[in-house]
């Protein structure tokens, strides 16, 4: 091998050689960028000399001037003139070909005619016949966008070209030139046809005007399968549905490609004939063939196919044949085969409360409004229930909780169970919605009950009264028991604390002088002792007039004198005590004109028509509605209230109060009932004219008093000695706290005598 | 208008062989048409003199149509009708320039005749 001596001669004799090359490279490179520019521009100056000239081409119309057709036919001959040089031949067939694709409508059609007219498309012909490719690719380019339908039997022969581009432009222009170019190219075609080119001739066929698509099915039996496979495709494309048949052979097909599109176009027009030959053939495809006729097979197939099915899903390896096989199986009968890889085991639910039996039965009886409907149980004690019939409870804001339901479902979950599920969302949710329904059940039989007046166990301590109160001498009446049990002497009396506060009152208010307790509620009260006494049983009346009042505890017997009280009542005549003229005096004081009529002997009114009417005035007071669901407490404050405020009305509310089961309010309610009038009094500074006063005492303004159970009492003397409430919170030794303000000027004269009865006559 | 009682338009619309193609149109359809092709020379031309109508490509060099529709009606603050120019596809464009103000849209290949029906349309508007 022979050394090259790097000598710096030999080295700079190498140097000159590249600089001279690369001067050449870049002079060769000059010259021909220049020349590229010299030609656009040349081009481009050009343009803007012709663009006008084939404006004016465009636009021209016949009914134009005589001037401007003259200037026409200048311009015809001086493009004609021009059209002999190939440059300007190059520049027009390029403006012809930029207008081709700007400008739509009549413009676009008269472009085409101008092309051919000035017979460029001749020179387009021309170049078909060349060696060059790249002329005989223009000249093709040329004919098939300026539409020159003439040159249809020139291109045809290039379909099958050896050159690949040729060939492709030439398809294309024989698809777009004529209708049956679609015929011819599949006819002949000999070359494989991409992808990319099949998707470019749909195009050109899409955008073709009055096409009629040829029936593709000709071309299925084609020995080009490229031409086959387009053919399919076609088919697909234009849903051309004759070709059943051929259709079917083709599943047959080696191809894969083939066999895809015939199966696509069997799934596309359902021919279900082809189901027999997808099953044959099943076995000796690929997978991804397997999958396509499984997905058939889904679409198509009837039970008569879910043993293949079956079959393909126990025999076949691949994973995702199976799972299709499967998924075909669930897509011809929906829900055969169900998931069971992952599946925990669980007990059926049944959507049992968590209640008792017994509280269920109750609670669900109780928010269903049926009380005889008996909800099933399970043999384990638990509820059945049946999700479809869901019973709502609007009442306690359960609105949309399904509370009620009967008969199994059909799967039943214990409750035991389902606490072991405790990562299970939906039954936590369930067990804190099952304590929340059970707190608000437990409230509303709370609530019922007491409304119904049941005590329930906060209560259930106290006595249980269920009856109204029958006066001790109507018991003995009724009982036929010997009236000499109420002469007894009480050797040891149990007292109750609402007694003992009463007999503590009433022995403060004798030491003051005022009117006992029993004093102001007897003179309030139409005892039925009245009427029995009446009916001739005076001795019975007046020993029982105080019995007997409140239950469970006994009195010492208590005598009223009747006599002194009868002959005052003889005395003040009924129309005196009660002014007709005011119903609520009439009310209040009903009570003396029965016992002055009954004095007189005359008959004897109902016992219940006064009490009646008396509560029926109550109601009209503004504290009946807030004393009927008023616990004790709440009744004694809100009697302050109605001493505070209350009005004519109110009086008979008091009046009405006497029947109360508290003995303080009883007490309470008289009291304020005596003092409310004279409250009155001293506010408007006129005893016998202020309106409460009237009601009070009558139209008179009660001169001659009131004869209250053998007592009578002048409404003068009555606020002259009555004291105000606040002596009911005296020492427990009767002492005031301040006696020198508070001591009556004029002390009501009590007389107690041994057995207990008062007498008191206010002066 | 002009002197001699036409329309003055304005075309933008870069590509110089379908502009001159669109003039001879209007003008032959009665109209006094100014041509430019870049935004810059719109630009300029308004500044200087207020058509009566401008007919805008979209897509030009250094302002696009949809900034010429800005300009006109934000910074000019002229009520001048404008038709834009825009290729199919091009539809975000359209909504935009319509927004911003456009009067009319005309999409490419663009048929002259329906050009000049819509230009004789939009200023019988006015």
């Amino acid at each position: 091998m022979p050394s090259i001596q790097m000598t710096p001669e030999w080295l700079g004799k190498l140097t000159l050689i590249f600089v001279i090359l690369s001067g050449l490279y870049f002079l060769f490179i000059f010259i021909i960028r220049n020349r590229h520019t010299r030609m656009s521009a040349a081009f481009a100056e050009r343009k803007k000399v012709l663009g006008p000239m084939i404006s004016t081409f465009l636009f021209y119309e016949d009914d134009a001037t005589r001037s401007e057709k003259t200037d026409y036919v200048g311009l015809k001959l001086e493009i004609r003139q021009l059209l002999k040089d190939q440059f300007n031949r190059k520049v027009l067939v390029e403006i012809f070909l930029d207008l081709k694709k700007d400008i739509s409508g009549e413009a676009n059609l008269v472009l085409s005619q101008l092309y051919r007219n000035l017979g460029l498309h001749l020179y387009a012909f021309d170049a078909l016949k060349s060696r060059r490719w790249v002329k005989i690719s223009t000249g093709i380019q040329e004919l098939n966008e300026l539409h020159v339908e003439e040159g249809y039997g020139f291109i045809k022969p290039f379909i099958n070209h050896r050159r690949g581009i040729i060939r492709k432009q030439a398809q294309l222009a024989i698809v777009s030139l004529k209708h049956e170019g679609i015929c011819y190219f599949l006819d002949s075609n000999k070359y494989p046809i991409s992808e990319w080119q099949q998707l470019k001739l749909m195009d050109v066929l899409r955008n073709l005007k009055d096409f009629q698509p040829p029936r593709f099915r000709r071309w299925l039996t084609s020995k080009n399968k490229y031409v086959v496979l387009f053919a399919l495709r076609l088919l697909k494309h234009y849903k051309q549905n004759d070709a059943n048949a051929s259709l079917i052979e083709l599943v047959k097909h080696r191809n894969d490609q083939i066999k895809t599109e015939a199966i696509d176009c069997i799934r596309e027009f359902c021919v279900f004939d082809a189901l027999d030959i997808m099953k044959a053939v099943f076995w000796k495809y690929s997978p991804e063939i397997k999958i396509l006729l499984l997905d058939t097979i889904a679409n198509l197939g009837t039970e008569k196919d879910i043993p293949f099915l079956k079959n393909v899903e126990n025999k076949e390896i691949s994973f995702i044949v199976k799972s299709k096989a499967i998924s075909a199986i669930n897509q011809i009968l929906p829900g055969t085969i169900l998931p069971t890889i992952g599946i925990e085991a669980h007990e059926p639910y049944c959507g049992e409360l968590p209640l008792s039996s017994n509280d269920r039965n109750n609670t669900e009886a109780e928010i269903n409004g049926d009380t005889d409907k008996v909800i099933p149980e399970t043999a384990n004690g638990q509820v059945a229930l049946n999700a479809e019939e869901e019973v709502f409870a609007p009442e306690i804001g359960l609105t949309g909780y399904p509370v009620s339901v009967e008969g199994p479902l059909p799967y039943t979950y214990g409750w035991e169970e389902l606490l072991d599920t405790e990562t299970d969302d939906e039954v936590i949710f369930d067990l804190c919605l099952m304590e929340e329904l059970e707190d608000i059940l437990a409230q509303k039989e709370s609530s019922e009950e007491e409304e119904a007046g049941v005590g329930i166990l906060p209560l259930d301590f106290l006595p249980v009264v269920t009856e109204a109160e029958q006066p001790i001498e109507e018991y003995l009446w009724s009982h036929s028991l010997p009236l000499s049990i109420l002469e007894l002497e009480t050797a040891c009396e149990i007292v109750s604390e609402e007694e003992n506060f009463s007999m503590e009152l009433n022995r403060i208010l004798q030491s003051i002088g005022s009117p006992s307790e029993e004093e102001v509620l007897t003179a309030l009260k139409p005892g039925p002792s009245t009427e029995k006494y009446i009916a001739g049983e005076p001795g019975l009346s007046a020993n029982t007039q105080s019995g007997g009042n409140e239950s469970g505890a006994i009195h010492d017997s208590v005598q009223l004198p009747t006599d002194g009280i009868r002959a005052e009542e003889e005395k003040t005549p009924p129309s005196d005590v009660c002014d007709s003229d005011n119903d609520t005096a009439d009310i209040i004081f009903h009570l003396e004109p029965l016992n002055g009529s009954a004095m007189a002997g005359s008959s004897p009114r109902p016992q219940e028509a006064p009490t009646t009417t008396q509560r029926d005035y109550g109601m009209q007071s503004i504290f009946y509605d807030f004393f009927r669901n008023a616990d004790e407490e709440s009744k004694l404050i809100l009697l302050d209230e109605v001493f505070a405020v209350g009005d004519s009305k109110d009086l008979c509310f008091l009046d009405s109060l006497e029947g109360d089961a508290s003995r303080k309010v009883r007490i309470k309610a008289a009291r304020i009932r005596v003092n409310l009038p004279k409250k009155w009094a001293g506010e408007s500074g006129t005893d016998s004219q202020s309106p409460a006063f009237r009601s009070a005492f009558g139209r008179t303004g009660g001169k001659n008093g009131r004869l209250i159970n053998g007592i009578v009492i002048r409404p003068e003397t009555l606020f002259k000695n009555l004291q105000p409430l606040e002596y009911c919170f005296l020492d427990i030794n009767g002492s005031f706290h301040d006696a020198g303000e508070c001591r009556s000027n004029t002390p009501i004269k009590s007389s107690p005598n041994a057995s207990g009865t008062n007498q008191q006559q206010m002066d | 208008m002009t002197d001699n009682g036409k329309y003055q338009l304005l075309l933008a619309e870069d590509d110089e062989l379908l502009a001159s193609l669109l003039v001879y149109r209007l003008e032959k359809s009665g109209y006094a048409v100014h041509m430019v092709h870049d935004g810059k020379k719109v630009k300029e031309y308004l500044q200087e003199q207020t058509p009566d109508m401008i007919i805008s490509d979209i897509m030009m060099p250094y302002f696009s149509g949809i900034e010429l529709i800005d300009h006109v009606r934000n910074v000019l603050k002229l009520d001048v009708p404008v038709i834009i120019l825009s290729s199919a596809g091009n539809e975000q464009n359209v909504l935009s320039a319509f927004d911003l103000g456009a009067n009319d849209f005309i999409s490419k290949p663009v048929s002259p005749s329906e050009l000049v029906v819509r230009v004789e349309r939009e200023l019988k508007k006015r």
